[in-house]
């Protein structure tokens, strides 16, 4: 197990105390960012969309790798699955990884593979969705096995990030924050906390003040634990009854507010916001995280912000 | 099987029956609406001339169809839609299109060639033809190279939908000509040059020549089984391996010449 060795020695905290500022980077704006370099401190890109091992599509992530610092979000590990992910697979991400060497590694607290027909020798079938887990002792394991097996292979932590989810399971046993931050005890993984996903959660819980409960549940969660935040808006329309976290709006007010509430008490961390579908023109994008630079800027002056938590 | 195996294979086999949406809980309709949107634009990146002809719908359709008989195997989403052109060979409504089954496979061809692994030919390795029998002298093709046969024109079909407006009609009228022929037989090798996967055509000799060495025989070998074809159906074989060679070289279809 890599565990205690990565919480003694914590590479991506220190950088977060020079406040890190990221957007992910996504296809329509390859060609922009790589001609108009913008002044942001990393880019996030999904680690899947660069597993071909030769092509156009290596050489981008060699030049994009060049004018930015990486951060590589993993969409298909399946952490919460009960087998571990395929040497094939994991053979790519540690490629990728000793390749691009990116600042932060993540994947999601999520299953996205399973055996059916109640056969458990028949192969596994995947889908493309980050599938919600179960919030008890026997999904903690599976999650923390995979977590350590993949910090394991990659030697380095990984962050692993909440879910947004449209369902909670009848076997959940503790509450999300619970069973994440016995996660980060177990394994010295990092958290990616993706505040529009919790607010998500609260707005599909038809809660009555969903940013009150948000702050609820960053007031729960092990904030030593969190080595970068997402920030990103949702689409008002909802998908069979739900909101659905689709990436495809500004992020909202109520994000922001969530945001400044925090790092109020987080102290700096790299923050990165997400924005996936109805893109907007690169310079939006990057007018966006101006505006958590301002946010960062104004507590800092007002000696709000904490410049390091206790240990 | 434990809760956890219980619990997640239920949920991906409520996943996977997506046409029977009106049985699913509100949740799982979003999660298998995400599966179906995947599978769509994996197809559309893949498949963009078959997308051309077809439509969306259609291809929405051929995505479902395509996950319902292979569900995914992998979280390798480049690795969705090889059985594409099988499905709509095998499917009714594709009938009035009978080329439309080739043309999806020369694309998944032209897909895999431009994911390859980026390699170089050993220039040096020409001098093995110095040094022994050519038939103990074998080619290792690039990942990236790939032959396809087929009785379409598929390339210029595919150019005439992906090309530049102004080249369309000159694409579709060389495309006309070649239905038209008696037999018309399409040979194409897929080559990669840098980034971009491209194909030209080849003789009847040259394609059974470099299929030959695909298959591992020797350059000898190779030429000999060509040439008791050549006897057998009574067709001059006439193959100058200096220009084969050449031709696979120019088009970076050679990583190297090795001894066997």
């Amino acid at each position: 197990m890599l565990g205690p060795a990565i919480s003694s020695s914590n590479p991506t905290k220190a950088l977060n105390d020079a406040q890190l500022f990221g957007i992910g980077l996504r296809h329509e704006h390859y060609q922009q960012a790589l001609t108009c370099p913008a002044d942001i401190d990393f880019v996030e890109v999904h680690t899947e969309n660069f597993f071909a091992p030769g092509g156009a599509s290596a050489e981008l992530i060699r030049e994009i790798s060049k004018h930015y610092e990486l951060s590589l979000h993993c969409t298909a590990m399946g952490l919460g699955s009960i087998d571990r992910p395929s040497d094939s697979y994991m053979d790519t991400i540690a490629r990728l990884n000793q390749d691009h060497k990116p600042l932060f590694l993540s994947d999601h607290a999520s299953f996205n593979r399973a055996a059916i027909n109640s056969d458990k020798n028949a192969k596994s079938i995947f889908t493309s969705d980050l599938l919600p887990l179960a919030f008890n002792r026997e999904w903690l394991s599976a999650l923390s096995d995979n977590v350590n097996y993949v910090q394991d292979k990659l030697g380095r932590q990984i962050l692993v990030e909440n879910l947004s989810s449209y369902f909670q399971y009848y076997e959940d046993e503790m509450m999300e924050t619970d069973f994440l931050n016995q996660l980060v005890e177990k394994t010295s993984c990092g958290l990616l906390l993706d505040l529009n996903n919790i607010l998500i959660n609260a707005h599909n819980k038809q809660s009555s003040n969903p940013l009150h409960d948000a702050i609820s549940w960053t007031e729960s969660i092990n904030l030593n634990a969190v080595q970068e935040i997402h920030l990103a808006g949702f689409s008002q329309d909802k998908v069979a009854g739900f909101y659905v976290d689709d990436h495809s709006q500004a992020v909202s007010d109520e994000c922001w507010a969530l945001y400044r509430n925090t790092i109020q008490r987080l102290g700096k961390v790299a923050t990165l916001i997400e924005w996936d579908n109805s893109l907007p023109s690169w310079e939006t994008l990057v007018a966006e995280l101006d505006k958590a630079r301002a946010i960062v800027s104004e507590l800092e002056s007002e000696h709000y912000l904490k410049q390091a938590l206790p240990s | 099987m434990s809760d956890i195996q219980t619990l997640q294979g239920s949920l991906l086999e409520d996943i996977y029956r997506f046409g029977e949406q009106q049985t699913s809980a509100a949740h799982t309709q979003v999660y298998q609406n995400n599966l179906l949107a995947s599978a769509f634009r994996s197809l559309s990146i893949a498949y963009p001339c078959t997308r051309q002809l077809i439509g969306d719908e259609a291809l929405k359709g051929l995505a479902a169809m395509n996950l319902q008989q292979q569900p995914l195997q992998t979280a390798d989403w480049s690795e969705f839609g090889q059985l594409l052109a099988k499905i709509i060979a095998s499917n009714e409504a594709f009938e009035s299109y009978p080329y439309l089954s080739d043309v999806a496979h020369y694309e998944a061809l032209i897909f895999e060639s431009e994911r390859s692994r980026d390699e170089l030919f050993d220039q040096s390795s020409v001098f093995k033809l110095q040094e022994s029998d050519i038939d103990n002298v074998y080619i290792r093709f690039q990942e990236s190279f790939r032959l396809l046969e087929s009785p379409y024109p598929v390339e210029d079909i595919y150019r005439a939908n992906l090309s530049e407006a102004a080249d369309t009609d000159q694409y579709l009228q060389l495309a006309k000509e070649k239905l038209e022929q008696d037999e018309y037989e399409e040979r194409l090798m897929i080559y990669r040059c840098r980034y971009k996967a491209d194909s030209t055509a080849v003789a009847k000799n040259e394609f059974a020549f470099i299929s030959a060495c695909m298959k591992g025989l020797s350059i000898g070998s190779a030429l000999d089984t060509i040439e008791i074809e050549a006897h057998r159906t009574a067709e001059n074989n006439g193959l100058d391996l200096g220009n084969v060679l050449n031709l696979l070289v120019q088009h970076q279809a050679i990583s190297e010449l090795y001894i066997q």
